[in-house]
């Protein structure tokens, strides 16, 4: 497993660390605007960062993906086959809904099927909460059995 | 009717002058890389009476604009920071504030007594000298690609504590320039004090839901709402002898999450606008001619408290693990004052503490705003050169 640290950065946002087996350590820093600064640290001193790459919040998704972000996506794909009965679906709620907690629809209770994520402005949201909010024009992922997910859709949609 | 048209064409016209020169400045400063908010002390010490332009029109303006450009800088500060924040802030820094705090009251404080300007200068000045600007550090760490670097966490830190302080030192300042006796002042602050923390606790309680109410809220009704609401909270705090800024950053506290960035966005402009007309307004009272008397005292002052701060940034950084070069560059980026020392200077000054307060302040905080900010650039040759590496 790596190793990475987080370092809490008030007024700013989070930074991450990791020190490769090879090579200089390296950063991100995450900030609640969606912009993240690629951080290579000195060789001389581990303390400064020696270059800095601002990152647009859609160019940190591009590398992100480079990295092998689209392998979780591959995975998820993956899921169904390997577990039997298992389904996965996105559900988009219509725009005008208004918000209501997970807790609230109690989506669980009623169809057997569970929110994993919820996709808000091109933003996902993953392994959210009973008190997490759903609104309108968010894309919800769900997974349970095939006729939980019909049942989920139509308490999302209807 | 004839009559206010041509003063108000006269108005218009200064107004208008100002603000080009100002938006000048701003360039010039840009250019150069410092801040330019300390400048637009030097655009009032120009207008103002004595001054090479006097602008008689626009004091008006300025005289009005003044608290509100304290209230929206306030607002802005309470913005920056989540509740979570705050109250990490207070529980695992305690150590490295108390040391701050202690050490850079005490030039201000000291200064003020010798000077004879008696409690309220002592605590006015202190607190001149104790506020670095998170402003102008939080965008000198972003130009010189130190956002990332280890020892920004113990910075930051130590800013968001003096933040919090501040909370609670503002009312305190507030409570003693009513003054009355010993015992009126006391019990004054001490209600001042816990007024402020019951609203600092009710604004951490409340803020999921202020924040996801103003949300749904489109964009000019938000715009209105906070400001409305943002000086109505300044207004009742300010009645409350509790100090308006802290309403205001209390606000700003409680709003989080994308309400956040949206009011951001929005009351920016406003917040540029009249934080400049707050600056420009603190030197326009300043009569020139005092400042040369003023002058070696603030360089003493700024050397003095230089010092202290580089002092406190070192030790903050050692705690925390940094070496050499990280713990200078920690000391010294933390030299730089700014705009709160302005706002706290400003107390002193409508309290009439010393005629030598309004120049000594602003020849100070012109010194370390663009001082500060320089020796840290330089702050790696500066420990290669002069501090063995350990």
């Amino acid at each position: 497993m790596v190793k990475i640290s987080e370092t809490p950065l008030p007024g700013v946002g989070a930074r991450f660390d990791l020190t490769p087996v090879a090579g200089r350590p390296i950063g991100v820093v995450s900030r609640p605007s969606g912009r993240r600064d690629l951080l290579v640290y000195r060789a001389d001193d581990p303390d400064a960062v020696e270059v800095t790459v601002p990152l647009a919040p859609d160019e940190a998704a591009a590398v992100a993906d480079l990295l092998g972000g689209r392998s979780i996506v591959e995975e998820i794909d993956r899921l169904p086959t390997l577990v039997q009965g298992l389904a996965i679906d996105w559900v988009s709620l219509p725009s005008g809904r208004s918000a209501r907690t997970i807790g609230d629809l109690a989506i669980r209770s009623a169809t057997g099927a569970s929110v994993i994520a919820i996709v808000r402005d091109a933003v996902a949201l993953p392994a959210p909460g009973p008190d997490d909010e759903l609104r309108g024009g968010d894309t919800v992922l769900l997974v349970g059995t095939p006729e939980g997910l019909e049942a989920a859709g139509v308490l999302l949609t209807g | 009717m004839i009559l206010a048209a041509a003063g108000s064409s006269d108005l218009l016209i200064e107004l208008g002058t100002i603000f080009l020169v100002l938006a000048l400045v701003s360039r010039v400063a840009g250019r150069v890389g410092v801040s330019a908010a300390p400048l637009f002390l030097l655009v009032g010490l120009a207008i103002g009476e004595g001054g090479v332009l006097p602008a008689s029109d626009a004091a008006a303006f300025f005289t009005i604009a003044a608290p509100l450009g304290v209230v929206l800088l306030l607002l802005f500060l309470g913005l920056e920071y989540t509740p979570d924040e705050l109250i990490a802030g207070l529980r695992q820094h305690a150590a490295a504030g108390a040391v701050d705090l202690v050490a850079n009251v005490t030039p201000g404080a000291l200064l003020a007594l010798v000077l004879g300007w008696g409690p309220l200068g002592a605590l006015v000045l202190g607190g001149v000298t104790y506020i670095s600007s998170s402003g102008i550090i939080a965008k000198a760490l972003d130009e010189l690609g130190r956002t990332g670097n280890r020892e920004t966490p113990t910075i930051l830190t130590v800013l968001v504590f003096e933040d919090l302080v501040m909370a609670a030192y503002l009312p305190l300042v507030a409570g003693v320039a009513v003054g009355g006796g010993a015992g009126r002042t006391a019990l004054t602050t001490l209600g001042a004090v816990a007024v402020a923390i019951t609203v600092l606790l009710v604004a951490l309680r409340s803020s999921g839901a202020v924040s996801s109410f103003l949300d749904r809220l489109p964009t000019e009704a938000l715009l209105l709402a906070v400001l409305g609401a943002t000086l109505l909270v300044a207004g009742g705090a300010e009645a409350a002898q509790v100090s308006g800024a802290v309403g205001a950053f209390l606000v700003g506290i409680a709003i989080n999450g994308r309400a956040r960035h949206r009011v951001e966005h929005l009351l920016r402009p406003l917040r540029d606008v009249f934080g400049a007309a707050f600056f420009v307004f603190f030197a326009f009272q300043i009569d020139p001619s005092a400042l040369p008397d003023a002058l070696p005292l603030a360089v003493l002052l700024a050397v003095v408290s230089a010092a202290t701060k580089i002092g406190t940034g070192w030790w903050a950084a050692g705690r925390a693990g940094i070496a050499t070069r990280g713990r200078l560059r920690a000391g010294t980026m933390l030299v730089t004052r700014g705009e709160f020392s302005i706002v706290l200077a400003e107390i002193g000054v409508l309290a009439e503490v010393d005629d030598r307060l309004a120049p000594l302040a602003a020849g100070y905080v012109l010194l370390l705003a663009i001082g500060g900010p320089v020796l840290s650039r330089f702050s790696d040759p500066i420990a290669d050169r002069f501090l063995a590496h350990r």
